[in-house]
């Protein structure tokens, strides 16, 4: 693999992963604007909007950081070692 | 608090600025080099290097005042916390590792090196010299008031005490104190910011405090609350009426209290997007020795900013349900003064708790001026005196231009602190980061990914952005229109000036394009961080 390539690779998993950050992250608005009650709806006893922005966002965001840290890592020291 | 000076707070307050204080004086010995008081040396690990820059970003702001915007707003205090984390994941995606492996030791270094154009470095000086003074003024405005509200100190003291130890301590140990002293400081905040919300909530936990929420009733009342007591002078700090309101807990718990749909979007929209552009944030990535470090620094920045503003909404529904409209203090003015909301609220579990909160408090407020302070320092000591005026000066030379600029820096941000007492921060911080998003964020995320930027796109996208976000605020100001955020029109703008310009000027000689995609590859080539023509001493490193 040439270095063009691994970076090729690095840009398409960049770019996949902020997809997924972009348009979960702008749902939510609409989500709230659309159908507000639903949004409400308690769920292991903290409201679904709150549970889902306050918390698990978060934790989408450290899956996203951990998959592309180990892959781009992984790749450039496969590249440097060959 | 307003009868004269709380003791324990007070007494915690001088705690972490003596602990600071003796960081920065033990770092001093080992900060001899100029990369040692730009970087750090480039030898900072991941682990302090994610704990530094979390406590940079997190300013006393942060600290006390999105707790309290989500104790008063609800849910849109909820999006707001969570979007300050959010920015950091464009950063990790497309600019951290490879802004680390260009390795130099500012941005305007990058926008010099990147395009080999010093009107380029001349743009990104006045940029840097923008969005970080705005960020600055805003933060010694809020020291003063701070200070006030947590111990008691007269407001003018507190901003020349802890300007002066800022001051003190940045210029004896420039980036390698910094480094360290803002590690410490992460710790404190994490710690005031966890240990009383524990023993709050082993009172009333977050499910139950919630599902008061759900059913309308009034508040619990703790035992022990101080009904109406912290008000001054027996006034009563909300009328009947806004004291009822406090009980529509389920208005309280629904979204857009505060923003509406658009304002929502774009809130998070000038978030992502300014926190990759601001000059004080980014340069703490140059610290790390590589950009593998570089990426994990920013993983773990990510996890400790995110329990950060996890546990903020947590502090603002507890306060809320169980205080209501007891939570704050009033001041002066007779206004209530949402940044006592944490340090009423900590109260409830121990006097002890509230100096704690007091310690964060001043931690949080050392750290965002201090980073300030160095990306405001090494855009005039480093790029303009460093790099256009004396590019051959010794290193002992530009080290004493160094310590001078944070010195006068430092003295002209207490005096600006002084001076603008009424300055709204929240405004002054939101346009540093609109002015962020629409300069450096086009710029870095453009400059790293296309291989076809010129020059002449570089120039017209940092400008464009910029004066667009000025012209968009001065218009709002003198009631031309009322866009009130910048962001959402001058990055798209910025982007599509860099786009064709660059598209226009495509007809560059071939050494110049020759030049281009060398310093392009040197953004993206694995093991290229070392960049031999600043120190010839750290191609060692990476």
């Amino acid at each position: 693999m040439t270095y063009e390539q691994m970076q090729a690779r690095q840009l398409k998993l960049s770019l996949l992963l902020a997809v997924i950050f972009v348009v979960t992250v702008f749902t939510m608005p609409f989500l709230n604007h659309l159908v507000p009650d639903i949004m409400l709806q308690p769920v292991l006893g903290i409201p679904l909007a709150w549970l889902v922005v306050g918390i698990c966002f978060h934790v989408e965001f450290w899956v996203i950081a951990f998959v592309y840290t180990t892959y781009s890592n992984r790749w450039e020291r496969e590249l440097t070692d060959d | 608090m307003t009868e004269g000076i709380a003791i324990l707070p007070a007494a915690a307050s001088i705690v972490v600025l003596a602990a600071t204080m003796a960081i920065g004086i033990m770092a001093a010995r080992r900060a001899q080099t100029l990369s040692d008081f730009w970087v750090a040396g480039r030898s900072v690990s991941v682990f302090t290097n994610a704990s530094a820059i979390s406590s940079n970003y997190l300013s006393a702001a942060s600290f006390l005042g999105v707790a309290a915007f989500v104790w008063a707003s609800g849910f849109d205090g909820v999006w707001y916390a969570t979007g300050f984390a959010a920015g950091y994941v464009f950063l990790l995606l497309f600019i951290a590792s490879p802004l680390r492996r260009f390795g130099e030791y500012t941005i305007p270094d990058f926008c010099h090196g990147r395009f080999d154009s010093r009107r380029l470095r001349r743009a990104g000086i006045f940029w840097t010299f923008v969005i970080s003074s705005l960020y600055i003024i805003a933060q010694m405005v809020g020291v003063g008031t701070l200070m006030e509200a947590v111990t008691g100190i007269p407001w003018v003291w507190g901003i020349v005490i802890l300007g002066g130890v800022i001051i003190l301590y940045v210029a004896l140990g420039g980036m390698t104190g910094v480094t360290f002293a803002q590690m410490m400081q992460f710790w404190i905040m994490i710690t005031a910011m966890l240990v009383p919300l524990v023993i709050l909530l082993s009172r009333h936990g977050y499910g139950e405090v919630l599902t008061y929420a759900y059913n309308d009733t009034a508040p619990i009342v703790a035992e022990g609350a101080p009904a109406g007591a912290m008000t001054i002078e027996g006034a009563p700090a909300f009328s009947p009426e806004e004291r009822q309101s406090f009980r529509n807990l389920r208005q309280w718990v629904s979204p857009f209290n505060r923003f509406d749909l658009w304002s929502s979007v774009s809130l998070l929209v000038a978030l992502v997007c300014g926190t990759a552009g601001l000059p004080h944030i980014l340069a703490r990535f140059y610290t790390n020795p590589n950009a593998a470090a570089a990426r994990w620094s920013t993983v773990w920045v990510l996890v400790f900013i995110g329990v950060f503003y996890i546990t903020t909404p947590m502090w603002g529904a507890w306060a809320r349900v169980v205080l209501g409209p007891e939570a704050v203090i009033v001041n002066q003015a007779g206004e209530p003064n949402q940044n006592s909301m944490m340090l009423v609220t900590s109260a409830q579990a121990g006097e002890w708790a509230k100096a704690l909160v007091a310690a964060g408090a001043v931690a949080a407020l050392l750290s965002t001026v201090s980073g300030l302070l160095i990306a405001l320092s090494s855009a005039f000591a480093h790029d303009f005196y460093g790099e256009i005026l004396r590019p051959d000066a010794s290193e002992r030379h530009k080290i004493i231009a160094a310590k001078i600029a944070v010195v006068i820096c430092g003295a002209l941000a207490i005096a600006a602190g002084l001076a603008f007492r009424d300055a709204n921060i929240a405004w002054m911080v939101g346009l540093a980061f609109a002015v962020a998003a629409s300069t450096f964020f086009p710029l870095l995320v453009c400059g790293i990914w296309w291989r076809r930027m010129t020059e002449q796109g570089a120039f017209a996208g940092i400008m464009v952005g910029g004066m667009i976000s000025a012209v968009v605020v001065v218009g709002k100001l003198v009631g031309a229109w009322s866009i009130e955020q910048p962001a959402i029109i001058s990055v798209p703008l910025a982007f599509l000036a860099i786009f064709l310009v660059s598209k226009a000027t495509a007809g560059q000689s071939p050494e110049v394009w020759a030049k281009l995609e060398n310093a392009f590859h040197a953004l993206h080539r694995p093991g290229s961080e070392a960049r031999p023509q600043h120190k010839p001493k750290e191609a060692a490193d990476g």
